[in-house]
């Protein structure tokens, strides 16, 4: 399904990724290991297509992610340290990725509702803390039922009863 | 792209330092034309706080703007949304919004004291100013990670083409008033949008006298409508160019 193939990026002086090949299939679930700064965040963000590497090629479905983004639709992504405006709140948030998303169908509202999200949605994103923010970040990469879901320390920040709602929602 | 451009609009609307530039530019322009009894004069008080105001505003706030948007546009390029719609929702957004506050604030009294012609002409060379340095801004804030750097890239090139290159043509006019450099003055001219759009103004109000020989060299260049063509060409290149170098850059960016 994602196929990562010797992928080369870096930053300044320093190589992230040397020359870097994985493939995934559909069904699987990978776990990315490793010490800080060893460039996991790097090629999460490569196959997003929000960090470009120098050489290689991804393959999405077959198809080089270069130039595209239609793929995305099919991706959920929970980053690590999620940034939003901070003046947009929950509830805009919310409405703007599913507005952007345009997505046919029944979303899927099951984090949404067990992280209680509609008690503060309009609590601006500036105001939040950083377990919050997460759970917010876990909503809308679970919302669209997506094919591929790309979380990145998806429990760093989360309060134990979220953190066991996540795994629970990712069995 | 109408998708993101709702949310860019929604926000900026909501900024309220849009409102207090098209509130301040409507106090001066008001006062300009009810202070001076002679209507051309107002004009020429209003040409000159839009000279120096509107530039400043338009790539001042782009700028700041841009940086503070950074959290937007990540949020957006993990979601299936072409990174160059994105930045060009942006732009429209800016450009748009900062034509509003100077139409609503200078376009109005200029309609209603200006004679026509010469109102609408000073309108869409405004509009154009205003877009001109909203690029500008879009291209200082690609070029620098850092916010107070970029800022401070805007404000310097800000001045340079509010004051120094002024003085720099003034220099070379000087420096060579023995040789007949009147129609490199036209050329140079080309490369400062502030100096163009008071060059399309001062000819369009027939004040061009004021400006001697040179106002009549102007006058035979900019003030057909061939020059006048060429020159809002000039103005559309201004735009487009800074602009899309940006669009380059950021399509091929990391975030």
């Amino acid at each position: 399904m994602i196929k990562v193939e010797n992928i080369t990026k870096q930053f300044g002086k320093f190589k992230a990724l040397d020359d870097v090949s994985v493939h995934m299939n559909q069904g699987e679930c990978i776990a990315l290991i490793g010490p800080n700064g060893c460039g996991k965040t790097t090629l999460i963000k490569s196959i997003l297509g929000m960090v470009l590497p120098q050489e290689g090629v991804i393959l999405f479905d077959g198809k080089s992610i270069k130039n595209d983004d239609i793929y995305r639709n099919q991706i959920g992504y929970m980053p690590q340290i999620g940034r939003y405006p901070v003046n947009m709140t929950i509830g805009q948030v919310i409405t703007m990725i599913q507005s952007i998303r345009n997505q046919q169908g029944e979303l899927d509202f099951d984090l949404y509702n067990r992280f209680e999200l509609d008690k503060m949605l309009e609590k601006r994103m500036g105001t939040l803390s950083g377990g919050t923010t997460q759970k917010v970040s876990a909503t809308l990469a679970f919302m669209f039922h997506s094919k591929v879901l790309i979380l990145d320390e998806p429990t760093a920040g989360l309060d134990p009863i979220a953190s066991e709602i996540l795994k629970e929602k990712n069995h | 792209m109408i998708n993101v451009l709702k949310f860019v609009a929604l926000d900026i609307l909501k900024n309220k330092i849009v409102i207090a530039y098209a509130v301040m530019l409507a106090l001066f322009s008001w006062s300009a034309f009810s202070l001076e009894e002679n209507e051309a004069k107002g004009l020429l008080t209003v040409l000159n706080i839009v000279l120096l105001t509107v530039p400043l505003v338009s790539v001042l706030f782009s700028t700041i703007y841009v940086y503070n948007s950074s959290e937007f546009i990540e949020l957006l390029v993990s979601h299936p949304v072409k990174r160059s719609k994105i930045w060009i929702a942006l732009f429209i957004g800016l450009s748009a919004a900062m034509s509003l506050a100077y139409i609503i604030g200078t376009g109005i009294p200029l309609l209603l004291f200006a004679d026509f012609a010469t109102a609408m002409m000073m309108i869409v060379s405004g509009c154009m100013l205003s877009m001109i340095f909203v690029a500008i801004a879009f291209l200082c804030s690609i070029l620098a990670r850092d916010k107070a750097k970029g800022i401070g890239i805007s404000i310097m090139l800000w001045l340079y083409f509010a004051l120094l290159f002024d003085a720099l043509v003034l220099f070379l006019f000087f420096q060579f008033s023995e040789y007949p450099i009147e129609k490199m003055v036209v050329g140079l001219s080309a490369l400062s949008p502030i100096d163009m759009t008071r060059i399309l103004i001062l000819l369009r109000m027939d004040v061009s006298a004021m400006l001697g020989h040179t106002g009549a060299i102007f006058k035979n260049y900019f003030g057909t409508n061939w020059g006048l063509i060429f020159s809002f060409g000039l103005m559309l290149v201004w735009i487009l160019v800074p602009f899309l170098i940006s669009l380059k850059k950021f399509v091929n960016r990391d975030l």
